[in-house]
C-alpha cells in the first residue's frame, strides 16, 4: 500500500540532502497517477521515480523540470530546497 | 527486488563459480606442468590476461541465462534504456571496481618489492580481479537499494 505524507516535515525527513519533493502528493492529486505513468511522461524508468519519491535520489535539474512538467506544475511546487538543512546535512 | 539487483546477484554467483573453476584449472596447469612462475613470467602474464576475457564471458553468459529465466518465470523485461539514475549508479559502481583492483595491484607490487614469492603475488592479483568483479555487482545492489 502506498503511503501518503501528511506533513511537510515528514517529507523533509525523508530527503537525504537539502532538497525534498512532493511527487507522491502530486501523483495523488493528478488522479492517482501511477509511478509507471509518471515515469513514461518524464522519460525515465519506474525505479527512478521510486527513488526520487523516497528521497533516495536527487534528480538532475532537467529531470526535476520534466517531472513538474508531467504534473503541469511549477518546479518549486514539486521540489523544495531547504537552506536550513544545508549545514545540518553537510551538503 | 529490482531487475538490476537480481541481475547483479546472479552475476556475483557466476563470477565466484566461474573464476574459482578457472583458478583451479590454472593452478592445476601450473602444478602439473611444473611451471615456475618466477622464471617463466610469460605464464604469469598469460593467465592473468586470460582472466579478463573469462570474466567478460562469465558476465555475458550469466546475463543471457538470467534474462531467459526472468522473461520465462517472472515475465519481466529487461529495461530498454539507461536513465540518469542508472548512469550515476554505474559510475559509482565502476569507481568502486577500480579502487578494489588498484588496491590489489598496489599490494601486489608492494609484495614484489618486499621480495615475496611471485606465486603469492599471482594469487593476490587473481583474487583482486575476482574481488573487483564482485565489488562491481555488489555496488549495483547497494546503490539500487540505498539510493545515491
Amino acid at each position: 500500500m502506498h503511503r501518503t505524507f501528511t506533513t511537510i516535515e515528514e517529507v523533509f525527513k525523508m530527503a537525504k540532502g537539502a532538497t525534498s519533493n512532493l511527487v507522491r502528493k502530486c501523483r495523488f492529486l493528478n488522479d492517482e497517477m501511477t509511478q509507471n505513468d509518471l515515469a513514461k511522461k518524464a522519460g525515465v524508468s519506474r525505479q527512478t521515480v521510486v527513488a526520487v519519491e523516497k528521497g533516495d535520489y536527487t534528480p538532475s535539474l532537467e529531470l526535476a523540470f520534466r517531472i513538474s512538467y508531467a504534473f503541469n506544475m511549477p518546479l518549486e511546487e514539486v521540489f523544495k530546497f531547504h537552506p536550513e538543512l544545508v549545514k545540518k546535512k553537510g551538503k | 527486488m529490482s531487475y538490476q539487483e537480481k541481475r547483479s546477484i546472479v552475476a556475483i554467483i557466476g563470477i565466484i563459480i566461474g573464476l574459482v573453476v578457472y583458478g583451479i584449472y590454472v593452478l592445476n596447469k601450473i602444478n602439473n606442468g611444473n611451471i615456475d612462475l618466477s622464471v617463466e613470467l610469460n605464464y604469469f602474464g598469460l593467465y592473468l590476461l586470460l582472466q579478463i576475457p573469462v570474466l567478460v564471458v562469465i558476465q555475458i553468459v550469466t546475463k543471457i541465462i538470467f534474462d531467459l529465466f526472468n522473461r520465462t518465470y517472472e515475465k519481466e523485461e529487461e529495461p530498454k534504456f539507461m536513465d540518469e539514475y542508472d548512469q550515476v549508479i554505474e559510475l559509482k559502481a565502476v569507481r568502486n571496481f577500480s579502487w578494489v583492483f588498484l588496491l590489489g595491484f598496489y599490494i601486489g607490487m608492494l609484495l614484489l618489492a618486499l621480495s615475496v614469492s611471485v606465486e603469492i603475488v599471482f594469487i593476490l592479483l587473481f583474487i583482486s580481479i575476482m574481488l573487483s568483479g564482485i565489488t562491481l555487482n555488489a555496488s549495483y545492489i547497494y546503490y539500487y537499494r540505498r539510493g545515491v
